[in-house]
């Protein structure tokens, strides 16, 4: 299939995009909302970030120095543990913010509006990464790329090293202190029409197993060259801590803060005394079998409510195992009506539930003002085994839906949960009604 | 933000919103999740909007809206379930819907990634560079999903049409 048939393929499937629910003014307040919480959050966070470097600082030098060892034993499972947020105590991210504004003077850090230096697992989960936009004063931009590769003891470096560099006999290898090795490459990309532009890797194996790099490009949107040495991006790479200093991965801590922005959404935490929550746990408590309720092992996924994407809603996700083992995850969402949409209750459920050919749907009518839409979906697990997806929704009378969802977790459920759309329904009904901001 | 700048964002919303929400169902197949992730894309812009630069402000917000999609995806109820499991209903089906309904069966059966590979290679003419910091992935990623992608496509469009074809015969 050629490029222009491709584009003729997603032409035909354009038709005319519907009227939006939330119109400008609703999207600047809810803006106005996050520039608000991030202020909050920043003066917080540093607070807590100083707290928690005191507090490292002090069990380093308690233990007579810290560090890794050279007999690279890697470290343990608890120190790089593929669950949970990439870096669960922003040392990372507070490394490289440090490097950068210190071995880079002439850089200014854009983090356009996102948690600078957030980072976050790769596709595999083998590696946590960052990006960076640095502008430079009387130069190009720069986008910065960060990454800490897994851990592999025992591997030869030179090799992982030149792998993960694409090295054609364009590559440098040396000597940093404590067994550690550098790679370094300078090579040219062509991303674009504006010709080829220098790119600078650095990249340097740890006694830890952990292969630590930074590379900078010029920004696809200007054509340019480096206005940065190679001296200079080494440094941010020997900045970056190693697992003995700073766990990658793992749970994520409860009182320490969290380099995460907090989710979009009015002012102010999405169930403030936790009722929302409370009433999800005695729904699960009284309907679900004897189901235990806990943290969904995610990145991004607390437990407890959050604003929603959609403007006008919350969202929880939970862990339900069974007695005999068996999980799922649990999503419980309430949303305001769509306003621009025909305001009666089928309609808004029709708009969420999108019932398709492989789906077997039931609408009914509790009350005036409740109407309930059941839904079993068949689908199939990573496997390619049949599994069902049960989610049930009703209206309430403040012009808003609550929705369940229960799935099979990462594959370890049975192929049909173990609650009934009927008891979905009963649980739906403990959701107190809440305050949306919309 | 100051009111002058507060301005420029309103143009730019006026002006680039429904593009955005073009380029989000193409990656979703799915206009209130297209609308869901352009609105939050677009707060999240706000918030950005007075260090962006107005030159690449737009390939900004395309990222965010199209990293939103796929982070969703890869949480929550939406993984297992593909957009449409099969050609939707559609009430005012015709013969010259027909072509539609093939695309987007078609569309369907690509996983969210390739999908968004494509629109943004061969829908936004973005470069593979520019596709790869977009998707947050190598280029060589970015290379080895439009492959798979196309060649999936070409296999889903040529059975799916076929399958149309049966049943209106």
């Amino acid at each position: 299939m050629r490029e222009e048939e491709v584009r003729g393929l997603f032409a035909r499937t354009l038709e005319t995009p519907p009227v939006p629910q939330r119109g400008t003014d609703q999207i600047i307040m809810a803006g106005r909302g996050v520039v608000r919480r991030r202020r909050t959050f920043t003066v917080g966070g540093s607070v807590l970030a100083a707290v928690v470097a005191v507090a490292v600082g002090f069990n380093v030098l308690q233990s007579g120095g810290g560090g890794a060892g050279l007999d690279g034993a890697g470290p343990t499972a608890a120190q790089w543990d593929p669950t949970g947020p990439a870096d669960p105590l922003g040392d990372y991210s507070g490394a490289v913010g440090r490097a950068v504004a210190e071995s880079m003077p002439q850089a200014e850090h854009d983090d356009f509006g996102e948690p600078p230096f957030a980072f976050a697992w790769n596709e595999d989960r083998t590696a946590i990464v960052t990006e960076g936009y640095l502008k430079i004063s009387g130069g190009d931009a720069l986008n910065l790329d960060v990454t800490i590769q897994e851990p592999r003891p025992g591997a030869d470096v030179d090799e992982r090293m030149e792998a993960l560099a694409e090295c054609a006999d364009d590559c440098a290898l040396s000597d940093l202190e404590d067994g550690r090795r550098l790679l370094t490459k300078e090579d040219q990309v062509t991303p674009d029409d504006f010709g080829p532009r220098t790119r600078y890797q650095a990249m340097i194996a740890r006694p830890d197993g952990t292969v630590a790099t930074a590379a900078l490009r010029v920004d696809d949107n200007s054509p340019g060259t480096i206005a940065l040495t190679m001296d200079q991006l080494i440094e941010v790479a020997r900045a970056l801590p190693e697992t003995s200093d700073a766990p990658v991965g793992g749970p994520a801590p409860e009182d320490t803060g969290s380099s995460e922005a907090p989710p979009d959404g009015p002012d102010g935490p999405a169930d403030p005394d936790g009722a929302l929550l409370a009433a999800v746990e005695n729904a699960v408590a009284t309907f679900a079998g004897g189901a235990e309720l806990s943290r969904v092992p995610y990145e991004g996924l607390e437990y407890e409510f959050t604003w929603g994407s959609t403007i006008g809603s919350k969202v929880f996700h939970g862990l339900l195992t069974f007695p005999d083992g068996k999980k799922y995850q649990l999503t419980v969402e309430i949303q305001s009506f769509r306003t621009k949409i025909p305001a009666d209750g089928r309609a808004q459920l029709e708009a969420r539930g999108k019932c398709g050919a492989s789906d077997d749907c039931d609408y009914s009518t509790m009350l005036p003002d409740q109407t309930v839409l059941t839904k079993a979906t068949a689908a199939e697990d990573a496997n390619g085994r049949p599994v069902t997806l049960h989610r049930a929704w009703m209206t309430r009378s403040d012009d808003s839906f609550a929705g369940i969802f229960i799935e099979p977790f990462e594959d370890e459920g049975s192929a049909v949960p173990p609650v009934s759309l009927d008891t979905m329904v009963a649980m739906i009904g403990e959701i107190p009604l809440t305050a949306l901001g919309s | 933000m100051r009111p002058a700048q507060e301005a420029e964002f309103r143009e730019f919303v006026a002006a680039r919103r429904e593009a955005l929400l073009r380029t989000a169902y193409l990656v979703c197949g799915d206009w209130h999740r297209a609308e869901d992730a352009v609105q939050t894309s677009l707060v999240k812009l706000y918030g950005a909007w007075n260090r962006a630069r107005s030159p690449t402000i737009e390939a900004y917000a395309r990222k965010i809206v199209v990293r939103t999609l796929i982070d969703e995806g890869r949480k929550g109820w939406f993984r297992r379930e593909r957009s449409f499991a099969a050609p939707p209903r559609e009430p005012h089906a015709n013969p010259g819907n027909e072509d539609r309904l093939v695309a987007l069966a078609a569309l369907a059966a690509l996983p969210t990634r390739q999908r968004a590979a494509l629109v943004l290679r061969f829908w936004e003419d973005l470069s593979v560079e520019e596709t790869a910091r977009a998707l947050r992935c190598s280029t060589g990623t970015v290379k080895s999903q439009t492959a798979r992608g196309l060649a999936t496509l070409r296999q889903q469009f040529q059975s799916t049409r076929a399958g149309v074809q049966g049943v209106r015969t």
